[in-house]
């Protein structure tokens, strides 16, 4: 593996991981009875841009090396299920991410002063960014699935 | 220093944090409530020890997924499927739903503190077990076992506060 792919390994496992982390603070601020509407536009913006650049390095490596050469060696290994079921899992529901984040940031800026008086708009939130923060995490635990059957 | 002794180093630190947040967290509630108000000094201790209590498990969450990397980085994929490993990540999953569920006031107090408790010791203990094998179902059910002697503890202790509180007043 170059080095490249390497870095966009390793930025596509950290800034998914500092989105899961964002919108999992998002979520528990969102929780609270008086929420800080300007900490949680913050993390509705780190959660963004962390999903963004994890979609895009994500994108970059599957496309240059694990196609040609790590999903050959999952499917012809003892867990090619790793590769059948969770990438073809993990790649069509990992693509909601970054819109989930956006239309959560967007509500937090445009409707700032209303989240902390209506109920009606505050529940909806809490949901969108605990799905977020579920389906990250369950692209992260597939992840380690995933890369835990590569056996070269 | 390898990047393995740096995962290492981070890793304790997060799970040091953890377990000293989780054990003073429980010791400041303790001292908190023994004249039945939580005042604003003692409010602050508590926020303060669960703000360290987050940090240890960013800390614990962020090396835990250095050390995925690095053993994907380094082709020693096998190891992602210890059953240890599983263990621990249900364990630390344990940690992250109790406190949502604490945050919502969805679980009684005395419950989530035990999970808390416990599930730091936990994580605590299988990091220090070293790569001796365990069974997953094995760590599960020594986990369980562990949640109800420490919930016992824990409510007995509470109980002999309680009795002292009634005696004072």
């Amino acid at each position: 593996m170059t080095t490249t792919l390497a870095l966009a390994l390793i930025l596509h496992v950290l800034t998914g991981l500092g989105g899961v982390i964002a919108s999992y603070a998002a979520w528990i601020g969102l929780l609270k009875k008086t929420p800080r509407i300007d900490g949680l536009q913050r993390w509705g913006v780190v959660a963004l841009l962390s999903y963004v650049a994890s979609w895009l390095t994500g994108g970059y490596y599957y496309v240059v090396y694990y196609g040609s050469k790590v999903k050959p060696v999952i499917l012809a290994g003892k867990y090619s299920w790793a590769h059948t079921v969770l990438t073809e899992a993990k790649e069509h529901f990992f693509l909601f991410l970054p819109l989930l984040a956006a239309v959560l940031l967007i509500v937090l800026i445009t409707h700032r002063d209303r989240i902390g008086t209506d109920p009606k708009l505050k529940r909806p939130l809490v949901y969108l960014a605990a799905l977020a923060t579920a389906i990250g995490t369950a692209a992260a635990v597939l992840g380690v699935f995933i890369s835990g059957a590569y056996r070269p | 220093m390898t990047w393995n002794d740096f995962l290492t180093i981070t890793h304790i630190i997060g799970t040091a944090l953890g377990v000293g947040g989780a054990t003073f967290a429980e010791i400041f509630y303790q001292k908190a409530i023994a004249d039945g108000t939580v005042d604003p000094t003692e409010g602050a201790f508590l926020r303060t020890t669960y703000r360290i209590l987050r940090i240890g498990m960013i800390l614990l969450v962020l090396s835990g997924f250095g050390y995925f990397l690095l053993f994907r980085l380094e082709d020693h994929g096998s190891r992602l499927y210890s059953e240890k490993i599983w263990a621990k990540l249900t364990i630390v999953a344990l940690i992250l739903v109790n406190a949502i569920l604490l945050e919502l006031r969805k679980i009684p107090y005395w419950l989530g503190s035990s999970i808390s408790i416990t599930s730091w010791y936990a994580a605590l203990i299988l990091g220090t077990w070293g790569r001796r094998g365990l069974s997953y179902f094995l760590v599960i059910a020594l986990y369980v076992a562990a949640l109800i002697v420490v919930t016992a503890g824990l409510e007995l202790l509470r109980r002999k506060q309680a009795k002292g509180r009634v005696r004072t007043t």
